[in-house]
């Protein structure tokens, strides 16, 4: 990359120039920033018990030290960051795949990444591995290891959907992406077999657990836990805007993509392993959260229009933000009960999706 | 036009020395040899599946893993990266994109990609201006390219490969799809390319009343190999039509002088 050094302001101010896009303006753009962050400010609070401020900050001694407190800053604001930041990669993964694949069906779940990392999560609760929960003692020094199986066996069953997935698109050289979308569906179908013989066969304890997870989940303890969607937004985000340019191109088509210099190999390569290995770490910790992938970026493109540059943020702000307006939900309409947010997605996705499938579209 | 120029393949002259493809299995092109020199215009013409397509796909290194020798300005396609490739070679695709939700100008604008940190902001911005004006789709730069005719596209697919600044243009059956009044537009804008930026333009086609009007080589393709190279009038000797497409052609005067005549299929009696 000699172009860094040389104009790296520039390139900078090339990138983020594009606030001019047609049908973008300011009001969006003001919108676009304010209302994620109103929605993060204000979901800790909100919850099975109302939080105020005066029980988190106490006049004079700065931080209170009430129960309040520890439910705020160890549960309710870990909750919210990896909320917004799982939302955000997952948004920005189904962005990426999307474009990638042509096909604006293709989003994590459907490639397999995510009934991978499920079985990964199977295969650890069957073994005994998982920590905490109904029944299963943990011993006290061995609870930190217990807390880190799951995870771990999620993001190796994801890694494993992966490395099939890519296998098969190296031996079939040339294949058409719809045979490997087509792939990747096989692949999860069969990760979904293997998943269902482990609920069918277990017990009881087990078979409710695997199935809460495979539901999709968000519930933390401690700021520890709440950062480790971070490096997977992270990456994704970055990727997604240093590849803007090369993903509006690959919409046009292979030919003209690689005739205007994009180096397609390269550019799928480094992005499906970006993407995926950022997939299987919010999936490890947060379960399969079908249809945000999916509607993140649609919901986007109304708004930001097509261009990468500017639909990358702003996918990354929808997903973000649905994913903590339906966790809040999730921990709030059953309460004391904490519905998996999986639930809660499509319960209030599918109808959306359908309205913006429908709505007449403006020109 | 500049047909007599000495080919000296500097920057944009295209060479091409026993070319051969095989597609699994099949030989697609076998022994294609010919050069263009640098802003000259040459047409590519032969029947549906002689190869042409495959050819241009090859110099514009869409194909690769073929054989033989294939030097766009003096350098080898496969050796090039996708980026120097592209500020060499310009290609415009058979048909057009089909539902890309992006305006004209953002399709334009991306085609500056290779230049990417080599070219300034303000040359980005005069190659786009001055590509969009010459084909004369400034007036529709902020409409998306899906709700545009057939002939509007196209032309927003040649001021893309213009605006990419490359000194060679490939085109794949430019007029196959347009109504007349686009053809001959179409036509009198690759002269233009041709004629006042110098650019080396490899054109496919099936159409030969296209190609002997306006070219000063033909490179006639038949089952993979080249059939017959040389200036348009040498087609209209005995023999060479037949060979080529596999149909006897009529031959009109277009009654005026210097012209070639016009050349109709003949079609059996009904």
């Amino acid at each position: 990359m000699s172009s860094v050094g040389r104009s790296f302001a520039e390139t900078m101010h090339r990138r983020f120039s594009a606030l001019a896009a047609p049908g973008f303006n300011v009001i969006k753009a003001t919108l676009l920033f304010f209302l994620p962050l109103a929605v993060i400010l204000a979901a800790p609070w909100i919850g099975v018990r109302l939080i105020s401020p005066a029980d988190v900050f106490s006049w004079g001694v700065g931080f209170a030290d009430s129960a309040e407190a520890r439910i705020f800053w160890q549960l309710r604001v870990p909750r919210v960051v990896l909320a917004w930041c799982a939302g955000a990669a997952f948004g920005l993964c189904g962005m990426v795949f999307q474009a990638l694949f042509r096909n604006p069906l293709a989003e994590p779940s459907l490639l397999g990444v995510s009934s991978g990392a499920a079985l990964g999560a199977a295969v650890s609760i069957r073994l005994g591995l998982a920590s905490g929960g109904l029944g299963v003692v943990a011993a006290a020094q061995g609870s930190f290891l217990r807390s880190l199986a799951t995870p771990a066996c999620a993001f190796a069953g994801a890694v494993l959907a992966i490395a099939i997935i890519s296998a098969f698109a190296r031996m079939a050289r040339g294949a058409s992406d719809a045979t490997l979308l087509l792939a990747g569906v096989a692949v999860s179908s069969l990760f979904s077999s293997l998943i269902m013989v482990f609920q069918y066969t277990g017990g009881a304890v087990e078979t409710y657990k695997l199935l809460s997870w495979t539901m999709g989940g968000i519930s933390v303890v401690g700021m520890g836990e709440g950062l480790k969607a971070v490096p997977s937004l992270f990456i994704t985000l970055t990727l997604a805007l240093c590849y803007a340019t090369e993903l509006d191109l690959i919409t046009f088509g292979d030919e003209i993509a690689a005739t205007r210099g994009v180096d397609l190999e390269r550019m799928r390569r480094l992005l499906f392993a970006g993407m995926s290995l950022s997939v299987a770490m919010v999936v490890a910790n947060c379960g399969p959260i079908a249809f945000l992938g999916l509607i993140a970026p649609h919901v986007s493109r109304r708004i930001a229009g097509p261009r990468h540059r500017l639909l990358a943020p702003c996918t990354a702000a929808v997903g973000g933000t649905a994913l903590v307006v339906c966790d809040t939900a999730a921990r709030t309409v059953w309460a004391p009960a904490d519905l998996p947010v999986g639930i809660i997605i499509s319960f209030l996705g599918a109808p959306f999706f359908m309205w913006l499938l429908f709505a007449p579209r403006r020109r | 036009m500049s047909c007599d120029r000495d080919a000296g393949y500097g920057d944009n002259g295209i060479k091409i020395t026993g070319l051969s493809v095989e597609l699994g299995g099949r030989a697609i092109l076998s022994g294609v040899s010919f050069d263009a020199a640098p802003g000259s215009f040459l047409y590519v013409i032969g029947r549906n599946g002689a190869g042409k397509s495959t050819l241009l796909k090859c110099v514009a290194g869409v194909t690769g893993g073929y054989k033989g020798e294939l030097l766009v300005g003096g350098q080898e396609v496969s050796s090039l990266s996708a980026r120097d490739r592209a500020r060499r070679v310009a290609y415009v695709p058979q048909g057009s994109p089909g539902d890309v939700p992006y305006t004209v100008s953002d399709f334009i604008e991306m085609s500056r990609y290779p230049w990417r940190g080599i070219a300034s902001e303000a040359d980005d911005r005069r190659a786009v201006s001055g590509a969009m004006e010459l084909t004369g789709i400034t007036a529709f730069a902020g409409r998306r390219i899906s709700s545009l005719s057939g002939g509007e596209r196209q032309k927003a697919m040649i001021a893309s490969a213009i605006a990419q600044g490359s000194g060679i243009i490939l085109m794949d059956e430019p007029t196959t799809y347009l109504d007349y009044a686009h053809q001959v537009e179409t036509i009198n804008l690759m002269a233009r390319v041709n004629r006042e930026h110098g650019v080396t333009m490899l054109v496919v086609t099936h159409d030969v009343n296209l190609a002997m009007g306006f070219s000063c080589k033909i490179v006639a393709m038949s089952g993979g190999r080249v059939e017959w190279t040389g200036p348009p009038s040498g087609l209209l000797e005995p023999g060479w039509l037949n060979r080529i497409f596999g149909v006897q052609f009529d031959r009109y005067s277009s009654g005026r002088d210097g012209e070639l005549p016009v050349l109709v299929p003949e079609r059996a009696a009904l």
